[in-house]
């Protein structure tokens, strides 16, 4: 059984790219449209992976790391940040709130793939 | 990302979903909600039509998207003020917006100047300053500039925000100005953050030893209310 991803995005066009990178590779993916529904989807439940936006409603990603950060559970999980924001303020927000690395939309499906393989294997 | 193109169609079906959405929040900020989820709505259903384009490379979408973005994004954090005049600019914004993406779910191909002037008062407005830089004349004293008319926001009783673009002209150095005095000035008035506008800065091989090189600063400044 491959690995499990929750990919998080408040856009079903983007959950979709990144499933459908995921899956062709043999990892399991498991979807969640914002910070709120990510922690419901997990519970106490391990994934290897989670993939996560920025910019969402109810709970964005900063909002989302920080929660899993403080969750034993998941307090190590590697978590990737996706999303079109490219500024530094932005990417230190999400270093400090704990997350594993950064990858900027649009991305390639070979880059998303390689750097999901590099954390995750 | 060609392999992407099957998701084409859950892309365009979420962009009606989201000018949608944006539409329904623009008449509440259009009617004086003051909800600050109204502009983070807005701010992600632009983001969320934005990342769609780039995937997909509607450069044109993508372009005007990422502007119509920065300038809601200035607007929630209160960089900007939102007024009458730009409510209807965030309205006029859409339309193009709207026109951009169904023009690319119709493989229609717009002329290069579609939505240009639009997107010029966006830019103009997400700069935020109703000071023209080229104008600030830098003999005038350091309070006249803090106090200058910027784009300007009270959020209390006790303290007013100023975004001021301070890009002054080349001729600067030669009547002994010193701009750092300025920005000193303005740091014992209150609270001062800076960001260099370098964008401006000239390519290496165009720079002239004899020119002085000031690209510019954007200052961010929160002022304490003097009391006398």
């Amino acid at each position: 059984m491959g690995k499990k991803v929750l990919a998080v995005d408040d856009s079903k066009t983007m959950r979709d790219m990144v499933s459908f990178t995921l899956k062709g590779a043999g990892y399991e993916v498991v979807e969640a449209a914002d910070g709120l529904l990510a922690l419901d989807a997990l519970g106490s439940n391990q994934v290897d992976l989670v993939i996560t936006d920025i910019n969402m409603p109810n709970m964005d990603g900063i909002g989302l790391v920080k929660a899993l950060r403080q969750n034993p559970a998941h307090s190590s999980t590697p978590i990737l940040v996706l999303t079109t924001e490219s500024d530094d303020s932005k990417k230190n927000e999400g270093r400090a709130a704990g997350a594993t690395g950064w990858i900027v939309k649009p991305f390639e499906p070979e880059k998303l793939l390689k750097v999901v393989q590099k954390v995750c294997g | 990302m060609d392999d992407y193109a099957q998701f084409k169609a859950t892309y365009f079906a979420e962009c009606a979903e989201l000018l949608a959405d944006v539409e329904t929040q623009l008449s509440e900020l259009n009617e004086g909600s003051g909800d600050p989820e109204v502009l983070h709505a807005i701010f992600r259903a632009v983001h969320s039509i934005k990342a769609g384009a780039g995937a997909f490379k509607f450069t044109q979408l993508a372009t005007f998207s990422h502007e119509f973005e920065a300038l809601l994004d200035r607007m929630r954090d209160g960089r900007i003020q939102v007024t009458e005049p730009g409510v209807n600019l965030l309205f006029r914004s859409t339309d193009i917006l709207s026109a951009m993406v169904e023009a690319a779910e119709n493989e229609e191909n717009l002329s290069d100047e579609y939505g240009k002037e639009i997107l010029a008062e966006i830019t103009s407005m997400a700069k935020g300053s109703t000071v023209d830089p080229a104008q600030i004349d830098l003999t005038q004293t350091s309070e006249d500039t803090a106090t200058a008319p910027a784009t300007t926001e009270q959020t209390s009783d006790e303290k007013k925000n100023y975004f001021i673009k301070f890009t002054p002209k080349a001729e600067l150095f030669k009547h002994a100005n010193e701009p750092l005095l300025i920005i000193r000035e303005l740091q014992t008035l209150g609270n001062l953050t800076s960001e260099p506008n370098l964008d401006k800065l000239p390519q290496l091989s165009n720079l002239d030893a004899k020119k002085p090189i000031f690209p510019g600063i954007s200052l961010y400044f929160q002022m304490q209310t003097l009391k006398m």
